[in-house]
């Protein structure tokens, strides 16, 4: 995986490099993000956004601030959001919707989606790759810890076992964990 | 432990299923080209 510092500067300094690198990193989390909030929208339609998404990206790279507690994932996931939701009220706006393909929905008995759980789907998304980047961040044990416990859904006397700690010890690394990962949400802009 | 920490936590799993996903050499292939036309366009219009 190549660096934030690294990308920024590639797309500063060589936009087809910084490009490729994108793509190879995230091409696969923006185009499902853009097909989520373009669900029923020909692919022409949502490749055009894609490609909006990386434009976007280099456009406005000098604004991103690596200072910042928001990795460039996280911020390249905002832009996808923001850009295939201008997309799709551009495409409402001149009637893109594709009857047809609701007709189709209607006759294979698949469900036409809910703009709503659309977006909450792709935020719950986002919102849990801020709480994975978070937990990536945290020394050992706690790391080993919170995996276990939030992504494997082991039991705390599971994970005392595997960490070599007290089920106590575990039980107040976690609560601890939790409370600063609230702090950090928050300072993120995810209320909690 | 709050209601939504509770619901980002159970979508965890669900999250690294989604970076996993990959595009196939064609749609980057594609994609890109539409991206570096765009981009080839806005860099000309801003210098000239």
């Amino acid at each position: 995986m190549v660096h934030d510092r690294d990308l920024v500067a590639m797309l500063k300094e060589d936009p087809a490099r910084g490009i490729k690198v994108a793509l190879d990193c995230y091409g696969g989390a923006i185009n499902k993000i853009c097909e989520t909030y373009l669900r029923g929208y020909p692919k022409e339609d949502i490749e055009e956004t894609v490609s909006d998404c990386y434009v976007e990206l280099w456009r406005s790279i000098d604004r991103f601030d690596l200072t910042r507690n928001v990795n460039l994932k996280n911020y390249f996931y905002g832009i996808a959001r923001i850009q295939s939701l201008n997309q799709r009220r551009k495409l409402a706006k001149i009637g893109r919707w594709k009857w047809t393909d609701y007709e189709g929905m209607k006759e294979t008995g698949r469900e036409i989606p809910d703009p709503c759980d659309i977006e909450q789907e792709v935020e719950d998304k986002i919102e849990s790759e801020k709480v994975l980047e978070l937990i990536n961040r945290m020394p050992y044990p706690d790391q080993e810890i919170f995996r276990l416990r939030y992504v494997k859904v082991h039991s705390e006397k599971e994970i005392a076992k595997q960490v070599d700690l007290s089920v106590k010890a575990v039980e107040s690394r976690l609560a601890r964990g939790r409370k600063r990962l609230r702090k950090q949400l928050s300072d993120c802009g995810v209320i909690v | 432990m709050s209601r939504h920490l509770e619901s980002i936590f159970i979508n965890l799993k669900g999250s690294l299923e989604f970076e996993k996903r990959k595009l196939s050499d064609a749609q980057k292939k594609r994609i890109y080209e539409r991206t570096m036309k765009k981009i080839k366009e806005k860099y000309c219009k801003n210098q000239c």
